[in-house]
């Protein structure tokens, strides 16, 4: 049976081809980034690869020149109040999806989520649609809002697995112990929520900073962000120095990221 | 903030009077309370996600000659050529992405060498470190005619000239697949971890093949599973704005691409509205004509 010549050869090759499988998509996956690193640090005006020398010319080249930060500044400046818009609306409402009797939730729960799953082109041109009409096109205010409802479904998602680990008794035992019902909800669920609170606004911040469809639409000329900039210049060239800001972005994202999983792990 | 302002009661007994005849203490809030809680998010649910696509459908086809101009949407071969261009290219990137993620989940949950855990944990995970239209360029200084993938099969004698890699669809294809894969990852780790490794083994030792083993218990098992990913990386797929525009440059044609030329060169709002709205009712046709073919009745028996 299996231990006759044939199979035998055969599950010998089936192992190697999986061991190839595996490496050539680790290399896929890697490639991109591990790529961007080596080349931001290349001494080289240009893109070559490997580079003949090493240097931080293109980090310098960032930090002279002013139309970087200021796009990392618009971009900051939009992320912030997003996470925090993000987590004042997301939580009651994951609260009260979970723990409530809402009419509709299912409606509610849908909606909420549907913006991570609707066809992001279709979606940014119905809402460019909505905006030209209300005149919010280069409005702040209304691209704030637009992205907060972009990364809600975190809050939903996150904060709503937590609360639904949460037993419900908790509250009651507050009460039964002379807490209104206010002070049972804000000083023992909340507060057992709160590193699932603190990861969904990290989810939020950093879908705000990154978002980089919508605003190519709502935008307008004047909100500059980031990824705005990064889009248009790579309509004309590759620009070498985008490579030190990529890596920059990279490691502050990982760092915010895995501080991220970090307080979510050491919760559960 | 929102939370302090709950028009509490002060005594629990108020409270119960919301529900009369319930339970005096109930671990649940009232109605009231919760729809005052949810009230933010059912505005912004509905101002930024239902409204939006009415005024969506008004534009594609609020026109004075709504028939008229329908017509000419599907004369116009451009756009019959994007939107099957877009499902195909979606789907090709649904297969490859599932294909790939399963196999990485599945290494993920056998494997027994650390060095190759934390080789297919950071491949799964620096993706999502990188913003996304860094992503973008990255895959173009790969792939563009003097790029790293170019230069690479040269010096390995593969090749004569540089092939033409950017600016076409296998470029869209191979971006999107990068984007996709860890979405497919993580779901498929989660339909696997709930298979018993020894049901593999009991198949092995009953004289199935590895591949055999893996097909007839693993696959069936990981099925309702797999498919409800498949599903979602398709529709995402479909709406991919960034990678057709800045890999597949403005001659390929997909939706994105035509969507954006509608609004930015043609200036024609009504069009990329039309091309929107058909481009949601291919993405759900498929999903559609997929439950159909897989079969509902076959999915439910899976689904036990």
């Amino acid at each position: 049976m299996s231990t006759s010549g044939p199979s035998r050869a055969a599950a010998r090759a089936f192992r190697w081809l999986d061991l190839v499988a595996r490496i050539g998509v680790i290399a896929f996956m890697l490639a991109p980034g591990v790529v961007i690193v080596l080349l931001s640090f290349s001494g080289e005006p240009g893109l070559r690869f490997p580079p003949r020398s090493w240097g931080i010319r293109h980090y310098r080249s960032v930090a002279e020149d002013e139309t970087w930060i200021n796009a990392i500044m618009t971009s900051i400046g939009i992320a912030v109040p997003v996470a925090i818009l993000c987590v004042i609306i997301g939580v009651p409402a994951a609260y009260a999806l979970q723990r409530t009797k809402v009419p509709l939730k299912g409606l509610w729960t849908f909606l909420g989520l549907a913006p991570i799953v609707i066809p992001a082109v279709a979606y940014a041109i119905a809402v460019y649609a909505f905006y030209v009409q209300a005149g919010w096109i280069g409005f702040r205010p209304a691209l704030i809002a637009l992205n907060v409802a972009l990364a809600i479904p975190f809050v939903i998602l996150i904060v709503g697995a937590a609360i639904s680990r949460l037993p419900p008794e908790l509250e009651l035992v507050a009460m039964s112990l002379g807490a209104s019902r206010g002070r049972a909800i804000v000083g023992v669920t909340f507060r057992l929520l709160a590193p699932a609170i603190m990861v969904s606004a990290v989810f939020c911040f950093v879908t705000a900073f990154d978002e980089a469809t919508f605003i190519n639409f709502v935008g307008g000329p004047g909100i500059r962000t980031l990824p705005k900039v990064v889009f248009d210049s790579l309509r004309f060239n590759l620009d070498p120095a985008i490579t030190a800001i990529a890596t920059m972005l990279m490691f502050a994202t990982g760092l915010l990221l895995a501080s991220a999983a970090w307080i979510r792990r050491k919760q559960a | 903030m929102t939370t302090t302002q709950i028009p509490t009661p002060d005594a629990p007994p108020v409270a119960a009077a919301d529900d009369a005849g319930g339970p005096q203490w109930r671990a649940e809030l009232g109605r009231r309370h919760g729809v005052l809680l949810a009230l933010p998010f059912i505005l912004l649910a509905t101002v930024l996600v239902v409204y939006p696509f009415i005024r969506l459908v008004q534009i594609a086809f609020g026109g004075s000659d709504p028939a008229g101009e329908l017509q000419a949407f599907f004369d116009n071969r451009a756009n019959l050529v994007a939107l099957r261009t877009t499902v195909i290219v979606s789907l090709i990137v649904t297969v490859i992405s599932l294909a790939l993620g399963s196999m990485v989940a599945w290494s993920l949950r056998t494997t027994e060498s650390r060095l190759m855990r934390l080789f297919l944990l950071a491949a799964v995970t620096l993706p999502f470190w990188m913003g996304v239209v860094m992503k973008q360029y990255a895959w173009a200084v790969l792939l563009r005619s003097n790029g790293i993938v170019n230069e690479a099969l040269a010096s390995l004698g593969l090749i004569d000239e540089p092939l033409d890699l950017l600016y076409t669809r296998t470029a869209v294809v191979i971006g999107m697949v990068y984007q996709m894969l860890p979405y497919a990852v993580l779901p498929a780790y989660a339909a696997f971890s709930s298979i018993d490794l020894t049901l593999v083994s009991a198949a092995e030792s009953l004289g199935a093949s590895r591949v055999r083993a893996l097909a007839s218990v693993v696959v069936p098992l990981a099925m309702p599973g797999l498919f409800a990913t498949a599903t979602v990386v398709y529709v995402i797929s479909t709406g991919f704005y960034l990678t057709p525009v800045i890999l597949g440059g403005m001659s390929t044609p997909f939706a994105a691409t035509l969507i954006h030329q509608n609004i930015f060169v043609f200036y024609n709002l009504e069009g990329a509205a039309l091309l929107s709205v058909a481009l949601i009712l291919a993405a759900v046709a498929v999903v559609l004509l997929g439950l159909a073919l897989v079969g509902t009745r076959r999915l439910r028996s899976v689904l036990g």
